[in-house]
């Protein structure tokens, strides 16, 4: 009689696992049907979400996808345009003890020409703190600082910009170009 | 080198720690070892330049595991004993309960597993190149690598910042002292510490919410907070915002953590994190003072004068040595704000007017607002009898004191108010959103559903 018990009592136990378990795995399940459809709400109807998630998530992994291989140089001609290669170009032929005079506003910005340089914002060629980074340990002087920074004495080379600065230099030259970086002085041949 | 640049970090924010309580969850020391481990190296570096060192990546290593050794003694002393019990443990594989996996759980988890890939993967694609930090933080991160010290060739006419920085080399050296890290590893770019930054702060702000609540209500609310649109695409830029985001926010979640527990190692979590929080910006002041004034309140209520004192000098010590630094060193006006007090209605419906624009636009803070307010509403029969209203009084008075700086401005100084609102006011409402995020966590309603959910899931 106990046995028949203990036999009935195992089976029930049996059932409310097998119930159990089913109530668990169909809870879950519609729970994370109803989670991914309120996922889906918000992304189709919060403006935020969508540019965060096209844009930001996907738009930047196919861009990374698309491009693996670019360098840092590219990458920053990519997002600064030419003032980076400007830039850039000014770092390559310059030692880093270099003192550089650079072009100022009116040169970078050329009365009725129009300019390769940004003129959109603060940053750029324009602004000292911004060129100093691509720059660096070179030091920058700008025209405006002429009777404020010392260095201004010590300039040893000239960014030429939009065939202008030229003047600074103590030599005269044949053949000008739109953007050059030369030395203030003649380089004494060794 | 940047690994054990890491390592050495987290080594350094993990002893402190458990220096303070080996009580904390290992979710939260992982998550906080990052961010005071940081802290602590840019501290070093600040030391070393008043002492008129120059330092390199050596001298940082030096004195970290000086630190370390240090806070690790009583470790050191039982390292036999800890020695055998290592032993003993062995290696096994950590067994799947199938039956206690939460699928809603799971989903979530995954999706933000995604999108801090997403964000990752961003920011250490692109080099830096956003104005601010381009032409402020991120040069001088830079600068004090190359030169080793913090009043170095940036300040190059009569201590005067470089033209075209504005203020930001005389920012806190927290930000720019973690990108000097970087480049004293001879990484290219700083972009990775933000980086950092972002995951270590997910796994924080993860861990903090759940002393409070359960693994279903904890991950669904760290994914509204990371998918802030704004504040996501902010993760992987390197600017000062997402830096103040984490410290303020953390800082007032450990405060209020600490008011419900009354647990001393919260205070001193807390403590530091604002400590570190106006290490990065003097304007994130506005969370420490909020933190003083409701301590001072609890301080005169349950005569916690010895927690109150702890507080402030813990908090405020980093605002007062930086600004005393910046005064005997650098030639530079600090003051922008209208000093004495004034009432101008334009200005003041203008800065109203902004607020309002701001927090309802969806589109840079997505529903967390939104859900903030409601989560009050359905709240407010029990606002005062709870103790989450200590959150909403210290959420109320940082973000008051906060809005009011954008008054006090002097814009003659600055930029127009439509400008500074427009960048700087946005910028930093994100400090806001995870402690908004976690006050609709702990809501009573929200946490009886999320715990009844949880129940009928696994049912004891």
């Amino acid at each position: 009689m106990n046995k028949k018990k203990l036999k009935k009592s195992k089976k029930q136990a049996k059932r409310v696992k097998k119930s159990d378990s089913f109530s668990y795995i169909t809870i879950n399940i519609i729970s994370l049907f109803f989670c991914i459809i309120f996922v889906l709400i918000l992304y189709k109807s919060i403006g935020g979400y969508k540019w965060l998630w096209d844009s930001l998530v996907i738009g930047n992994l196919e861009m990374i996808k698309k491009y693996p291989n670019l360098t840092i140089a590219q990458k920053y001609e990519i997002k600064c345009g030419f003032d980076y290669k400007y830039l850039d170009y000014i770092k390559k032929n310059t030692p880093e003890d270099a003192i550089i005079i650079m072009p100022s506003k009116e040169e970078i910005y050329p009365k009725d020409e129009k300019s390769d340089f940004n003129d959109k914002g603060a940053w750029g060629v324009k602004n000292k703190a911004w060129a100093t980074y691509f720059l660096y340990p070179r030091k920058l002087v700008y025209e405006q600082e002429k009777d404020t920074n010392p260095l201004y004495e010590q300039i040893n080379y000239v960014a030429i910009a939009n065939y202008y600065g030229y003047d600074k230099l103590n030599y005269k030259i044949d053949k000008k170009q739109k953007y050059q970086i030369l030395p203030i002085n003649i380089p004494s041949k060794k | 080198m940047i690994i054990l640049g890491i390592i050495l970090v987290l080594s350094l924010g993990l002893s402190v720690i458990n220096y303070i309580s080996k009580d904390f969850s290992i979710l939260e020391k992982i998550g906080l070892a990052f961010l005071i481990g940081i802290g602590f190296e840019t501290i070093f570096m600040f030391i070393y330049d008043i002492l008129n060192m120059k330092f390199n990546v050596i001298m940082l290593c030096i004195i970290s595991i000086l630190f370390i050794i240090i806070l690790n003694i009583r470790n050191i002393k039982n390292f036999r004993v800890i020695f055998k019990k290592l032993k003993k443990i062995k290696p096994q594989f950590p067994k799947i309960n199938y039956k206690k996996i939460n699928l809603v759980w799971l989903f979530f988890f995954i999706l933000i597993c995604v999108l801090i890939y997403g964000s990752a993967a961003k920011s250490l694609y692109w080099p830096t190149f956003a104005y601010d930090n381009v032409a402020g933080y991120d040069l001088m991160g830079k600068v004090v690598a190359s030169e080793g010290k913090i009043n170095n060739s940036l300040f190059e006419i009569n201590n005067t910042p470089i033209l075209g920085s504005a203020r930001r080399c005389i920012y806190p050296p927290l930000v720019s002292g973690s990108f000097a890290l970087a480049y004293l590893c001879n990484l290219p770019t700083s972009k990775l510490i933000s980086t950092l930054f972002f995951i270590f702060f997910v796994i924080s702000f993860y861990a903090s919410l759940r002393l409070f609540t359960n693994k279903t209500n904890s991950i669904i609310i760290t994914f509204f907070t990371v998918i802030t649109p704004e504040m996501f695409a902010f993760s992987s830029l390197s600017t000062t915002n997402i830096p103040i985001a984490i410290y303020g926010s953390l800082s007032i979640i450990y405060l209020y953590i600490w008011l419900n527990r009354r647990e001393q190692r919260y205070l001193l979590i807390a403590s530091l994190l604002m400590g570190f929080n106006i290490w990065t910006r003097s304007d994130a002041v506005v969370f420490n003072v909020a933190g003083f004034i409701v301590l001072l309140f609890d301080a005169l209520k349950n005569r916690n004068w010895k927690e109150l004192l702890i507080y402030s000098i813990i908090a405020f010590l980093p605002f007062i040595a930086w600004n005393l630094y910046i005064k005997f060193n650098i030639n530079v006006d600090q003051n922008v704000f209208i000093n004495k007090p004034f009432w101008d209605s334009n200005k003041f419906n203008g800065v109203l007017t902004w607020v309002k624009n701001l927090v309802t636009n969806t589109n840079l803070y997505g529903i967390s607002f939104y859900a903030f307010f409601v989560s009050i509403i359905i709240n407010i029969k029990n606002i005062f009898k709870e103790k989450t209203s200590i959150l909403l009084i210290l959420f109320f008075i940082s973000w008051g004191i906060y809005t009011l700086l954008f008054y006090q401005m002097d814009n003659t100084k600055m930029d127009s108010l439509a400008t500074m609102m427009k960048a700087s006011y946005r910028r930093g409402l994100f400090a806001f959103i995870p402690i908004m995020w976690f006050y609709v966590s702990t809501n009573k309603t929200i946490n009886f559903l999320s715990n009844k959910y949880e129940k009928i899931l696994f049912p004891k």
